[in-house]
């Protein structure tokens, strides 16, 4: 019985002893918080100025390259079949595969390195991941090699879609979507500097290229867009404007977008895509098919927000194939139809010659 | 049969800690990460900021305490990410300006040296002050408030439009549930500004804040003797802020405005 006792009154008080007894101090309890990939992406484009949201479009015009062919180094990203049929005079045909590394080597040679491609919405995409990378002297060619000579120019006039019903359009100003996470990103190995990691992640974005497979979806026509854009709630419809865009309308007073788009401001406007506005307003599971005048805007504004994990999409020629007559008749965004008064008619060179035509 | 398990046991429990170091200073060294950060309602961010502690003997100089690579963001409602950028002495800023709003989350995810850093706030509202009083008998002003959620509150005295004003609370005033209004109280105000000549003058500013500030608040008081002088006023202060070797406060506070008393 004695013996019991002291067992209760030791032995157990012993044991406790033992457990807790050398137990570290902690000043905080243990916590399973991680940061996240995104986020980290986000706050290095940041800390690199924030590009895309603080600069004008770096668009060049045809007679800017013109006047400057002994200054400007002209990187030409069409097929070399195309190239071959006729390209600007001392332009480098690069692929893709290679044009970050080339840029690299030679971008400090020239005072601006300028991108062409048939359309000009290629040159823009990629303008947009290479400004981001650093290279601060990019520009594409405005309506690319279509604005050079005729020869070049159906990629743009078989383009231009006037639409006669407006049914799809509509004045209502469509909210902005809630905030959502920043889309998942994966960035691979670990041990890499975020610098690293981000040019990884835009080399792969470049070599991929600009087209329908990954970026960029072809409106085709007003109402085929309307179809695509109203059948599938998948996507998110918006405009990087200027609001002149959104809301011109040669027909009425009222505001005409087509129906469902929100307009998403970019510079000089204002900068909707800063952490601090609307761009967690994208949501991150859905498409963003994105719509501007000339559908260069939107290849330069999708390849950001590709960047970020977002499945944007550019709307190629933007209005020009959406409604063209509507973009034409309306004089504060006519600048954004394409005309032929667009064409130079500059010489060109064909094969590897280096004759002019 | 017993006296060997006595023996055993009491050799165990003098063998089982050998393990524990012994630090061959006199003063200990453990270096903190020091976080700060204060979200003032309806106000524009002003910033968190990342510091270290200094080793004992080391005179204090900013620019050997600040952290200037520190990666980090605010997570706003669960959702919108800041990131911060750093600015000047250990100072972390959003590349632009945003305006704290009351009622909203803010989570501080950051990283230092592998070291993952964490808090999270909720930004209180405004305190909307009912009805004010002065109580003769404490000397003191009096403030009922409407309540909000989650929220505790303080007060301080203050005379004309910045001459004199309390430096703390006497208490903080929390809230019980089913209630919709609280008392809050200052410290008592000091005879010299109880004359005449400071009549309408003598003014309550009510704060409201996150009720996690409450841990802090009651740590950073209670007059105890000093045991570790890392640690203010000897016992353990109710920081906030987690991590490894991480103290600090990221807090939410609501700064209602001055209400006249007299």
């Amino acid at each position: 019985m004695i013996r019991k006792k002291i067992l209760q009154f030791f032995i157990v008080p012993l044991i406790i002893l033992l457990v807790t007894g050398c137990e570290k101090d902690k000043i905080t309890a243990p916590f399973s918080v991680q940061t996240e990939n995104n986020a980290k992406l986000l706050s290095y484009l940041e800390e690199e100025g924030d590009i895309i949201n603080n600069i004008l479009l770096p668009v060049i015009q045809a007679e800017e390259v013109y006047n400057n062919l002994n200054n400007y180094l002209v990187i030409d990203l069409r097929d070399s079949s195309d190239f071959l049929e006729g390209h600007i005079e001392g332009a480098k045909n690069i692929p893709n595969d290679s044009l970050f590394y080339y840029i690299g080597t030679n971008y400090t040679r020239f005072s601006k390195v300028v991108l062409v491609s048939a359309s000009g919405q290629s040159a823009a995409y990629h303008s947009s991941l290479l400004r981001i990378a650093g290279f601060t002297n990019i520009y594409y060619m405005n309506y690319g090699m279509a604005s050079w000579n005729t020869f070049f120019s159906s990629v743009w006039t078989d383009r231009l879609t006037t639409y006669p019903d407006f049914g799809i359009f509509s004045n209502t100003i469509y909210p902005k979507k809630n905030y959502t996470p920043l889309p998942d990103i994966s960035l691979n190995s670990p041990n890499q500097s975020m610098k690293d990691l981000v040019q990884t992640r835009i080399n792969a974005f470049i070599k991929e290229g600009f087209n329908e497979d990954f970026n960029s979806v072809s409106s085709k026509s007003a109402l085929t867009f309307n179809n695509w854009v109203n059948t599938n709630p998948q996507i998110y419809l918006i405009c990087t404007g200027p609001a002149m865009l959104f809301n011109s309308n040669p027909y009425s007073t009222n505001t005409y977008h087509p129906t469902g788009a929100v307009l998403y401001q970019v510079p000089p406007d204002l900068s909707d895509f800063r952490s601090i506005s609307y761009l967690q307003t994208l949501p991150s599971d859905s498409t963003i098919a994105i719509y501007s005048g000339t559908g260069q805007e939107s290849a330069f504004y999708t390849a950001y927000l590709r960047l970020l994990g977002y499945d944007a999409r550019s709307i190629l020629f933007g209005m020009n194939n959406i409604d063209y007559g509507m973009l034409f008749h309306s004089p504060l965004i006519s600048p954004y139809a394409f005309k032929t008064e667009y064409i130079m008619n500059y010489p060109y060179i064909t094969g590897k010659s280096t004759s002019g035509h | 049969m017993i006296k060997y398990l006595f023996i055993i046991l009491f050799v165990f429990i003098l063998v089982s800690c050998e393990k524990t170091q012994i630090v061959e200073s006199d003063v200990p060294n453990q270096n903190y990460i020091v976080v700060n950060g204060e979200l003032d309602a309806e106000s524009l961010f002003r910033g968190v900021t990342f510091n270290k502690t200094l080793p004992v003997g080391i005179p204090y100089d900013i620019k050997a305490s600040e952290l200037k690579d520190v990666t980090a963001y605010i997570v706003i409602n669960g959702a919108q990410v800041i990131p911060l950028h750093y600015l000047q002495d250990g100072v972390y800023m959003p590349l632009y300006e945003f305006l704290i709003q009351a009622g909203n989350t803010y989570e501080l995810f950051a990283e230092w040296e592998g070291n993952v850093i964490y808090s999270i706030t909720k930004v209180p509202f405004t305190p909307e002050i009912n009805d004010v009083s002065y109580n003769a008998g404490g000397n003191y002003l009096q403030a009922n408030i409407k309540i909000s959620a989650g929220e505790v509150y303080g007060a301080i005295w203050v005379i004309g439009s910045g001459i004199a004003k309390a430096s703390t609370f006497p208490n903080l005033s929390i809230p019980g549930t089913g209630v919709t209004t609280i008392n809050v109280i200052t410290s008592g105000i000091p005879d010299q500004y109880m004359g005449s000549n400071y009549n309408g003058m003598r003014n309550i500013q009510v704060f409201s804040y996150d009720r996690q500030y409450t841990a802090y608040f009651n740590s950073v008081k209670v007059n105890v003797p000093l045991g570790n002088a890392f640690l203010q006023n000897g016992g353990t202060t109710g920081w906030n802020v987690l991590g490894n070797n991480v103290i600090g406060m990221f807090i939410g506070v609501g700064k209602g405005t001055k209400k006249n008393v007299n």
